[in-house]
Formats: C-alpha cells, sequence, structure tokens
C-alpha cells in the first residue's frame, strides 16, 4: 500500500525556511547518516588511524622520533622481499597454490550443509554438527602433535594399520613427503574448518522461504531437484560473498597452518609468505620490514577484491560491495 | 524477549562501570620515595626507604606481580627494594618491541639486540650506566670477574658506554657433565669390551653395535643410534664432537672458534669437503645407511625429548637430555644404564670444550629512562651480582636447604629429596637467571661451585667403571686428562649483517637444513659424494662466501678489540 | 509427498555413512586429547589411544596453585559475556542499515567497513593506539575495541538481504521508526545468523589473550587463557631450568607434569565451557536443517 500524502509532501519540499535544500529525503538521508556515523568513527579510529603506521614502511624507524624527523629510505625494504636468490617466486607459488586449492574446495562446506539437511533424525543431525566443529579448537600445536601420533614412521597408529593390513610394506612418512604435501595440507585445512564453515551455511538455509520447497512439492519435484533448484540458489549469495573474501585474502594463508607442519623436506612446498616473512623478520629484527610486507599485502588484497567484484559484475550482473 | 534483553544490557552496563573503576585503581605504579640516603652508594641497606620496582626477564616464578617466597623476602629485607615480576619467558621479543616502540618499558629489563639498542640510545630511552655503576657497584667494582663484563659491555656497546649489566656469568658447566660433549652409553660400551674410538667413524661402528645389544626400549620401542628434533641437524650431528675437539661454535654454524687461540676457522666450513661440519653429516649418513638413524627426525618436535628421556637413542649430544634420562634408568629400576660423555683423550685432541665461560653473562639487564629510582636499580642489580647471592638465588637462604660445614656450603638430605613444588616455596631458583654468577661458576671464597647441589650425589656405577677405565680418581680427572685448554674464555662479537645480507642469510639457513638433510639420507657413499657437489655448487647463489668472511672478520677484529678484557682476565 | 524408491533408500544411507565417517575424524582428536589430559606423562610418551592410561589429574591441579584461577574464569565469562553482546549489537545493526536504501553513500560505507579486513599495520600501532586510548590495565581493552566485526556485518547484510522488503516497507507505513524496525523485525528474522555470530564471538572473546598479554599486567584482570599460557609458560621455563643448571638432586629435574599433557589440559579447560554452551545457541541457526531441509 502506498502511502499518497507522504509522495505529495515530499515532492512539495520542505516549507520550514526559505531553503529547499533539506527535503524530507534528504533529512531522512542525514537522520539515517547520524545513526551510522557513531560506528564510523569508530571504525575510523580503530581501523584506519594505526595505518599511519605504515609510515614506518619507508623509514629506518627509530623508537619515540616522531614520524617527521625519521629517516626516509624510500622503497629498501620492499625491495628486502625479492633480494634472496629466487626463494620468493618459490614462496610466492606455494600461497598460490594453497591458497588456489582451499578455494577449490571452498563448496565442500556448502556441500556438507546441505548433506546434513538431509538427516531426517534432527538430534542425529545437531550431534554431528556438534562434533564436526571439534576439530576448529584445537590449535595447530596440537594438531601436528596429533597427526604426528598419527603418522610417524616409528609407531604411528596409521602406518601400523596400513602395515598389519598389508597395504604398505615399509612406513609412510607423509609428514615428510614433498610431492604429497599440498594435497595434504588442504586436506588438513578441509578436516579442521569444514564443520565450523558450514555453519554459516546452515544458518542461511534457513532463510530460504520455506513455501519454495511446499510448492516444488506440489509440482512433484524430487529431493534432488529441490536441492539444485531451492536450496543451492538460496546460498547462492552468501557463496559468493564469501568466495569473493577468500579470493582478496590469497596471500594471507595462516601462520600457524603451515609454520607447525615445516620441515626442511618440504619447506619448498609449504613456505608461505606469511612464514617466510617471519622467518626473515626475526632474522632482522626490524619492524619496518614487517610493516612494508604488512602494507603490500593489504594493497594487494584491496586490489584483488576490487578485481573479484568486477568479474561478479560481469559474470553475475551484480557487485556484490 | 526486548525486555530481557533491556535488562540485561542495563545490569551490564552497571557492571561494567564497576569492573573499569577497579580496574582502572589496579594499575600498577611506581611509588617510588627518594631518600637523601641514596646520595652516597654505602648507607647500609636496612636503612634504606622502601622502593618498587619493576622488572621483566625470565624467573621461575607462577603468578607475576610481588612475590613471597623467602628469597624475595631477603631481598626487600636487604635492599627495601620490592620487585613487581613479569615473567617474560625464554623467547618473547614481541612484547619487548612493543614495550620499547610505546617508550613503555618497566624499570628494568632485558637488554635487547644491539641494533635496537642503538635506537634505544638515540631516542632517550635507556640510562647510561657509567657513573651509576662507578657509585653504587660496590660487588662489581671488587670483583675481577664482574669488571671484565663491564669492560666487555662497554667495548660491545654501540657508543662505548655501558648500557647493560650481565647476570649469569661464568658457566655451568660442571667439569662432570658437559652441556655439549658425545654421551654414550657406557654400560653398553663396556659390553662390548670398549673398543678403541678414534675417529668418528670408529664412533659410529660402536654405536652401531651397541644399538644391536638393545634393540628395544623398555616399552618396548625401537631404539636408534642417534635421532634429532626438526632443523636441528647441526646439534646432533657436529656439536658434540666440535665441542670434544676444542671449538667453540657460533653465527648460525657457519663458523666455529678455537677455544685455545680465539681463532676462527680459515677453511669455509661449508665449501670444503672434510670440514667438521661435514664430518659430521658423513657420520650421520653411515649411521643412516646402517638404518640406525631415526627417520623421525626431520619430522619430530617434542616428541624429540619424550624419546631421550626413555633411552632411545645411543647417542646423546648434549648433557641435559643425558641427565634426564640417566635418571629416569634409575626410577626404571635399571640403573646401571647411563649415558657418559667421552672424553677428548680417546680421540687425541688437545683441547676439550670442558667449561663454556660467559664472560658478559648470559642475561643483561638494562635500566629504562622512564624508572624514578634508576640509583636503586643499580644498587639492586648491584646487590644480586655478588656470589653469596648467586648461591641463595640457586639454593635458597642459607640455613633453609643448606648450611656451611667445614666451610663448604652442603645441601640438606631433606633438599636432595624434594619435589620441584617444595623447592619453589623455598624460593630456591627464582632467581636464578637473575643473580651475578651462573650455577658451575667456582666461589674463590669456598672453592665450591655457586649451586651447591653440583657433584653431590654419589657416583654412578657407570660413572665409577668410566673412571675406572681411564685410570683416574674423578670424572673431571678424566676429561682434563691431555688436555691443554678446556675453558673456553673466547669472547666474540660477531656483531650483524647489513640489511641486504639479511635476506640471503635467512636463505641460507634454508638451504642448509635441506642439505643437511638430504646429506643424511643419502643411500650410499657414492650419492653422498653428489649430493654435497651440488650442495657445495648451490652455495654461491647464497653469496655465502660473502657471509662466512663477514663472520670471519667479526672474530678476528673481537679478537683484536676484547685484547683489553682478555688482559683482565689474565 | 513422494515416494521413497530404494535409490532414494540408498542414497540416504551413502549421506549417512559418509557424513558419520567425517564425523568420528573429527571426534577422534578431541577425544584422544581429552585422555592424554588424564593420563600420566610416562603413559603419554607411550602412546594413549582408546581409554587413559595411568588416570591422574595433575595437569588441572597444577592450574589450581593459581590463586588467580577463579578470578580468570570470572573476567573470562563477563569478556565472553559482555563483549559478544557488544560485538553481534553493533556488527549487526550495522549491517542492517547498510542495507538501507535511503542510507546514503551506502556503497561507499561499505566499501570502507569490508576493506579494514585487510589492512593492518601491525603489533605496534595497534599497541600504541591502545595504549594513547587508555586501554592500558582496563578491562574495557577487551570489549570495545572488538565492537565492529565487518565480516560480521558482510554476513548480516547478504542474511538480511533475503528477507522480503514488504515486511519492511509495511512496518514503515506502519510508522515505525528505524530502531523499532531493527529491533522488532529484524533481529528475530535473524536468529539463524545473530545465533551464529554469536557463538564466533563467544568463542574468539574466550580464546583471546594476546590483548591480555600485551597490555594489561593487573593480574586482577587476567583472564584464563591468559593464565593457562602463563601456566604452560612456566612449565616449559621449569624445564630449561633444570636444564642450565643440571642439578643432580632429585628435585626440578623430575616432574610429571610434560606440556604435553598440560596442553591437552588446557585444550579440555577451553573447549569444555564452549561445549556447555553450543546447545542454546545452536537450536536457533539449526532451523535450517529442521525447516529450510528437504523433506522426503
Amino acid at each position: 500500500m502506498i502511502d499518497i500524502k507522504r509522495i505529495q509532501s515530499s515532492s512539495a519540499g520542505s516549507t520550514v525556511g526559505s531553503s529547499s535544500f533539506f527535503t524530507d529525503k534528504r533529512r531522512n538521508g542525514i537522520k539515517m547518516l547520524l545513526l551510522v556515523l557513531p560506528f564510523l568513527i569508530f571504525i575510523f579510529i580503530f581501523s584506519y588511524l594505526p595505518l599511519l603506521g605504515w609510515s614506518y614502511a619507508f623509514c629506518d624507524y627509530k623508537v619515540g622520533v616522531s614520524i617527521f624527523k625519521q629517516h626516509y629510505v624510500g622503497l629498501k625494504y620492499f625491495k628486502m622481499m625479492f633480494s634472496g636468490v629466487g626463494n620468493f617466486t618459490i614462496v610466492l607459488r606455494n600461497t598460490l597454490v594453497l591458497s588456489g586449492l582451499g578455494i577449490l574446495c571452498s563448496p565442500v562446506p556448502v556441500i556438507f550443509a546441505i548433506m546434513l539437511s538431509r538427516v531426517r533424525n534432527g538430534k542425529v543431525a545437531k550431534v554431528i554438527q556438534t562434533v564436526t566443529s571439534f576439530p576448529n579448537f584445537i590449535s595447530w600445536i596440537l594438531v601436528y602433535a596429533l597427526f604426528f601420533a598419527l603418522f610417524n614412521t616409528n609407531d604411528g597408529a596409521v602406518n601400523i594399520l596400513l602395515l598389519k593390513m598389508h597395504l604398505i610394506s615399509e612406513p609412510t612418512n607423509i609428514l615428510a613427503n614433498a610431492d604429497a604435501a599440498w594435497y595434504f595440507q588442504t586436506a588438513v585445512g578441509i578436516w579442521k574448518g569444514t564443520g565450523w564453515s558450514a555453519i554459516i551455511y546452515i544458518a542461511a538455509m534457513s532463510g530460504i522461504d520455506q513455501e519454495l520447497y511446499d510448492a516444488a512439492d506440489v509440482d512433484g519435484a524430487g529431493s534432488f531437484q529441490k536441492i539444485l533448484h531451492i536450496t543451492v540458489p538460496g546460498l547462492l549469495p552468501t557463496y559468493f560473498v564469501l568466495l569473493m573474501l577468500a579470493i582478496a585474502n590469497i596471500l594471507n594463508n595462516g601462520f600457524d597452518h603451515y609454520w607447525v607442519f615445516q620441515n626442511s623436506l618440504v619447506t619448498d612446498r609449504l613456505e608461505v609468505l606469511d612464514t617466510y616473512i617471519y622467518r626473515i623478520g626475526i632474522q632482522s629484527l626490524q619492524y619496518s620490514f614487517s610493516t612494508a610486507m604488512g602494507m603490500a599485502k593489504s594493497l594487494v588484497s584491496v586490489l584483488l577484491l576490487t578485481f573479484a567484484n568486477r568479474l561478479s559484475k560481469v559474470f553475475r550482473g551484480e557487485s556484490i560491495f | 524477549m526486548k525486555k530481557v534483553k533491556m535488562r540485561v544490557l542495563s545490569s551490564a552496563a552497571a557492571l561494567l562501570l564497576l569492573a573499569t573503576s577497579t580496574a582502572c585503581n589496579g594499575d600498577n605504579s611506581q611509588t617510588g620515595t627518594s631518600s637523601a640516603a641514596q646520595a652516597s652508594g654505602t648507607t647500609s641497606a636496612s636503612e634504606q626507604a622502601p622502593v618498587n620496582l619493576s622488572i621483566e626477564g625470565l624467573f621461575s616464578i607462577k603468578e607475576d606481580g610481588e612475590q613471597s617466597d623467602p628469597v624475595s623476602k631477603y631481598i626487600t629485607e636487604k635492599t627495601g627494594v620490592t620487585l613487581n615480576i613479569s615473567n617474560l619467558g625464554d623467547s618473547n621479543n614481541d612484547k619487548l618491541s612493543a614495550q620499547i616502540a610505546g617508550n613503555d618499558l618497566p624499570d628494568l629489563f632485558p637488554t635487547p639486540a644491539t641494533t635496537t639498542l642503538k635506537k634505544m640510545i638515540e631516542a632517550d630511552e635507556i640510562v647510561p650506566l657509567d657513573d651509576l655503576a662507578a657509585k653504587y657497584g660496590k660487588t662489581l667494582n671488587s670483583d675481577n670477574l664482574a669488571k671484565a663484563m663491564i669492560k666487555s659491555n662497554q667495548l660491545t656497546s654501540p657508543d662505548g658506554k655501558l648500557y647493560s649489566i650481565g647476570m649469569c656469568r661464568g658457566t655451568w658447566d660442571d667439569g662432570v657433565n658437559p652441556v655439549r660433549a658425545l654421551y654414550i652409553r657406557w654400560d653398553l660400551y663396556k659390553k662390548l669390551g670398549y673398543p678403541p674410538i678414534k675417529s668418528l667413524d670408529d664412533l659410529a661402528n660402536v654405536l652401531i653395535q651397541m644399538q644391536k645389544l638393545e634393540p628395544k626400549t623398555k616399552d618396548g620401542k625401537k631404539t636408534y643410534a642417534l635421532g634429532s628434533s626438526v632443523d636441528s641437524y647441526e646439534f646432533t650431528c657436529c656439536v658434540g664432537y666440535w665441542r670434544t675437539c676444542g671449538f667453540c661454535d657460533g653465527a648460525d654454524k657457519l663458523q666455529y672458534l678455537d677455544i685455545e687461540t680465539g681463532k676462527p676457522a680459515s677453511e669455509n666450513l661449508l665449501t670444503t669437503k672434510d670440514s667438521l661440519f661435514w664430518q659430521g653429516f658423513k657420520f650421520a649418513n653411515k649411521l643412516n645407511q646402517a638404518g640406525v638413524f631415526d627417520p623421525d627426525s626431520f619430522t619430530q618436535t617434542t616428541q624429540y625429548a619424550d624419546k631421550v628421556k626413555t633411552g632411545t637413542y645411543m647417542l646423546l649430544p648434549e648433557g641435559w637430555n643425558a641427565t634426564d634420562a640417566n635418571k629416569k634408568f634409575k626410577e626404571d629400576g635399571t640403573p646401571e644404564k647411563g649415558y657418559v660423555a667421552l672424553p677428548a683423550s680417546m680421540f687425541g685432541y688437545s683441547n676439550y670444550m670442558l667449561y663454556g665461560n660467559n664472560i658478559p653473562g648470559e642475561r643483561q639487564f638494562s635500566i629504562a629512562k622512564t624508572c624514578k629510582n634508576p640509583e636503586r636499580a643499580m644498587q639492586l642489580l648491584d646487590f644480586v651480582s655478588s656470589y653469596e647471592f648467586s648461591r641463595i638465588a640457586n639454593n635458597g637462604l642459607e640455613g633453609t636447604n643448606w648450611t656451611m660445614k667445614d666451610g663448604k656450603p652442603t645441601p640438606t638430605e631433606a633438599y636432595l629429596n624434594m619435589s620441584s613444588d617444595d623447592v619453589a616455596k623455598t624460593g630456591a631458583g627464582v632467581y636464578d637467571h637473575f643473580c651475578g654468577y651462573e650455577s658451575g661458576t667456582i666461589d674463590p671464597t669456598t672453592k665450591t661451585t655457586v649451586d651447591c647441589t653440583k657433584n653431590v650425589l654419589p657416583l654412578t656405577s657407570y660413572q665409577k667403571d668410566f673412571i675406572q677405565h681411564f685410570g683416574e680418581k674423578t670424572m673431571t680427572d678424566v676429561y682434563k686428562k691431555n688436555v691443554k685448554t678446556y675453558e673456553n674464555n673466547v669472547l666474540v662479537d660477531w656483531g650483524t649483517l647489513d640489511d641486504d645480507m639479511k635476506t640471503y642469510e635467512t636463505n641460507l639457513v634454508t638451504y642448509m637444513r635441506q642439505g643437511e638433510t638430504k646429506a643424511i639420507l643419502a643411500k650410499n657413499d657414492a650419492e653422498f659424494e653428489k649430493v654435497q657437489d651440488s650442495f657445495i655448487q648451490g652455495l654461491s647463489s647464497y653469496k655465502e662466501d660473502e657471509i662466512f668472511k663477514f663472520y670471519t672478520d667479526a672474530a678476528n677484529n673481537s679478537l683484536k678489540k676484547m685484547q683489553p678484557v682478555y688482559d683482565m682476565l689474565k | 509427498m513422494e515416494k521413497l524408491t530404494a535409490k532414494d533408500h540408498f542414497l540416504k544411507g551413502l549421506n549417512l555413512f559418509i557424513l558419520l565417517v567425517f564425523t568420528v575424524a573429527c571426534f577422534y582428536p578431541l577425544y584422544y586429547i581429552f585422555i592424554n589430559a588424564f593420563s600420566s606423562a610416562d603413559a603419554i610418551v607411550r602412546g594413549v589411544y582408546l581409554i587413559p592410561s595411568e588416570f591422574t589429574t595433575v595437569y588441572f591441579n597444577s592450574l589450581l596453585d593459581y590463586s588467580s584461577l577463579f578470578n580468570s574464569v570470572f573476567i573470562s565469562t563477563m569478556r565472553t559475556v559482555f563483549g559478544t553482546i557488544i560485538t553481534v549489537l553493533c556488527s549487526t545493526y550495522l549491517g542492517y542499515m547498510v542495507t538501507r536504501k535511503d542510507l546514503p553513500f551506502r556503497k561507499g560505507i561499505y566499501r570502507y567497513i569490508i576493506i579494514t579486513m585487510y589492512l593492518g599495520a601491525g603489533l605496534i600501532p595497534w599497541y600504541i593506539l591502545m595504549k594513547d586510548l587508555g586501554f592500558k590495565n582496563n578491562f574495557l581493552l577487551y570489549i570495545i575495541p572488538g565492537a565492529v566485526n565487518a565480516f560480521d556485518v558482510v554476513l548480516v547484510k547478504t542474511y538480511v538481504e533475503s528477507i522480503p522488503p514488504a515486511l519492511e516497507e509495511s512496518a514503515e507505513i506502519d510508522g515505525a521508526g528505524v530502531l523499532t524496525i531493527f529491533f522488532k523485525l529484524i533481529i528475530p528474522l535473524s536468529l539463524p545468523i545473530v545465533a551464529s555470530l554469536t557463538i564466533f564471538s563467544a568463542v574468539g572473546q574466550w580464546n583471546t589473550w594476546s590483548d591480555n598479554f600485551y597490555l594489561v599486567s593487573d593480574p586482577k584482570l587476567c583472564t584464563l587463557q591468559y593464565l593457562l599460557y602463563k601456566c604452560l609458560q612456566s612449565n616449559m621455563s621449569n624445564v630449561t631450568n633444570s636444564i642450565s643448571n643440571i642439578r643432580d638432586s632429585a628435585a626440578s629435574n623430575h616432574t610429571n607434569i610434560t606440556p604435553t599433557g598440560l596442553q591437552d589440559a588446557m585444550t579440555v579447560i577451553t573447549v569444555l565451557p564452549i561445549l556447555v554452551v553450543y546447545p542454546f545457541m545452536q537450536k536457533y541457526f539449526t532451523k535450517g536443517i529442521m525447516l529450510g531441509a528437504v523433506k522426503g
């Protein structure tokens, strides 16, 4: 129902004072802005103000001295990253591959959520949902200890089992296997994150209109068709948003995950940007270097986000951000 | 739903205000009261007004803040200072960096690396200690070793002034269990009939046979001749041997120093095929070829220490691992099993790093500019620097855990059997990283070690056998037999590479680990040669020769620069 | 209602089977940690896989030695409760506002918020800022800086956009103001996502210790996680202590508390409260499993 009075009054403009600048619409707009202004200021203080620290990426950081008196060194700290032999290329490759594999597997939580919705017994479904989010709570250090206990060559449970079943003749050492490293780590990531990420999709499924399903039932649709034509499209907006955020995050793999699984036999595959920056950082104990790297990564992420957003506009007809 | 929410919110707000107000009052600020008595450093401590000082460092405490154990009370009684302690743990540069950046340091803090120190000096965040030490350093100025520490710190500081006082000077070696050496299972060695060991090759053969004698541990797990934890391959394969040969290591193991002359190695360790570096890995490779090198060495972290305790390895390169394992053997009812370090005389070497003397001190402390009572801080540093306090820091107050018997501090029976919790209650060990002398340093007044529990327990059967085998009276005698130099007094300032080179060094270290792994895992001698060759070939792209030259020059320059300190120690 | 064919039954069975296998794979590790937390140090080294061996509560007991234990539980609970309420409210509000078409510069504001997820200048600027704002040794440090969570805003916006706009319009026509719509309409309709955000926030609050570590030295404001961290540190330095002293005395070298067992116990302490709270929140977002589910 449309309120005629409202339309008439807004098009007539305000009658208070001589200026017709403050139309009802504008007044409403200002009111809206004021309603979010405190939060925008808050965000400015806590997220944008610290960025002044980026200036230290360009100086030989001196403690306690104001930014204007610092000794400017230009792009020296940015170049440091690239100076060490060909390692940067390898590190970048690893980072992109591992992130890429992660993005490739991003539908897994969605599929998991849908599979969970097919379980008839509510209690069982709830238990499954709770238990599958357990791995999220185990710190990476303990995760490694666990995997070592399972996969080590001397008395790892997995090796003992495989040997007993005569599937292998010698114990495998998957933790030291460079060729399997990428896939193994992706599997570890899936194990750790699926249950937790699925929460978002489970919540999103509640937002799908029940009437759509009922209508489909009336039309005689099978369960698979219902999933394909109702559930999946209902989850797509959430999925794409998260996908875009993940693309922007390509350079940030997660330090802890890859740090604990590194050893000299798999370094070539598992040294990612975050661990590499950390390694150089410890050597030099230089704040400027890590700031420069953080800044570079931030800029790349924003660029990637813009790029992914454009792509979304082209392919899906709508931009998300 | 909304009403409940509103109620919750309002009570929340009330609680918040309450919490905040109590919290804001909880900020620990110094309540320094100065007293005229501070003007002269000779006023008796008990006359001084009480003062609170905040300190960060490695302390064996459970909870931060003011401590209530007997030793802490003793400090307050004698100096008037109550310490508010924040336990940083052994490696927490992050917090310190943040505090330095924010000029938010506690009164006393661990001195950071030279590059950071330089910046702190320029920003006027740190107090130069020369005058304070001269005025209030009663103990420090009466003791030659302490004076050497001060001189050494001055020589290595960015501008020649004194900025740090070094704690834990001296050694923790006790002449019986060197910190790093070649520890083997002496009981099994005896069973084999003491086959001669004149080289690493001989040692490898002996270890292989030892493993055959005891193929399983008490829990039924497989034993190995040698094993390592992730990325510590040099520790495992090289360092024990280097110490036995009379070299101390440094600078990412790219260089070592002869403890007799203080000179660095003249040949590039990595590019010379039969250098001590490669000897160590050939040794490990031989063990691996025989199937007695733990394949999990390349992936295990904390599990290594666990395996060491259960006697999984025949050779241990580190003293405390050996002590742990020996202890466990005793607890498990097999006291005849045990590890003993091999003496240099077996190999025919004339120097042995038996005592690693840390002249500048293992832990350096500085005073922040924001400290309101720098004189009291210096007095405190001076007070804890004495031999007397060092003993108290390690063992507790006299009369509690130990007493003087015939001029020699002797631990009580109760103390020797105490649990670690009870020991903590007596205050022993709280300040053992914040006292002048390390546990193994010899106190000139009592002629015993600072820590009176060293070498107090009776010799074990394998230790007795060891002494007998070499025909000496004590274990230390065996280690010193036919050896010219056994104390490492080498002072070296390795310096820091230029920023451009640092990335190369980081990558070089990674490359070394990879090469070491390949070397250990080589399937036969021919493959080992190939690995060596390709490794050496690849070194040039890491600018290894430049880095090696840098450290060699640093070592040679240190010899000259630190000469005044050497002269003091003569 | 459609008829269930044999194929349907098989697929359903397969579905359940795959889910159960994954569930076991997720359950066992936590169970392993749990049983290890109650086993002696020696048993842990030998390997504990099915049931606790040499049952002991020594790791948990070592925590009781800390006099500030109960206070830290209180502080952690307070920060979790208040921090979660504040964060969820603020982020949901902002997420809703960004969906309102009458908000000027809506797109720009949204981008302004999102980009913060990728911007970071590191530890030291954060430290200096918190210090200058007066958050040192202040309980508010735990709950204020995290009040707006960009990721939550994204989730809320995406979810709210799926609510039929007719509902909002009719409420406006009835004369409802922004806040009224927010509290009476949006939140009740968005309970699934609000519940999810509550869980995320609560878990995050419960597990955080770094703000405590860097900025809070007052033991009365110590959180449980930080206490656990300290316990682990002091245990590890006990180990190094006996290392550097090589005391031959029975005392410091013999310890029945290893870092591994302690870490296992810490995980148990961390996870247990969350497991208690979880079912309450679960019923809100598992509506997706129940209602939105494909029947048949």
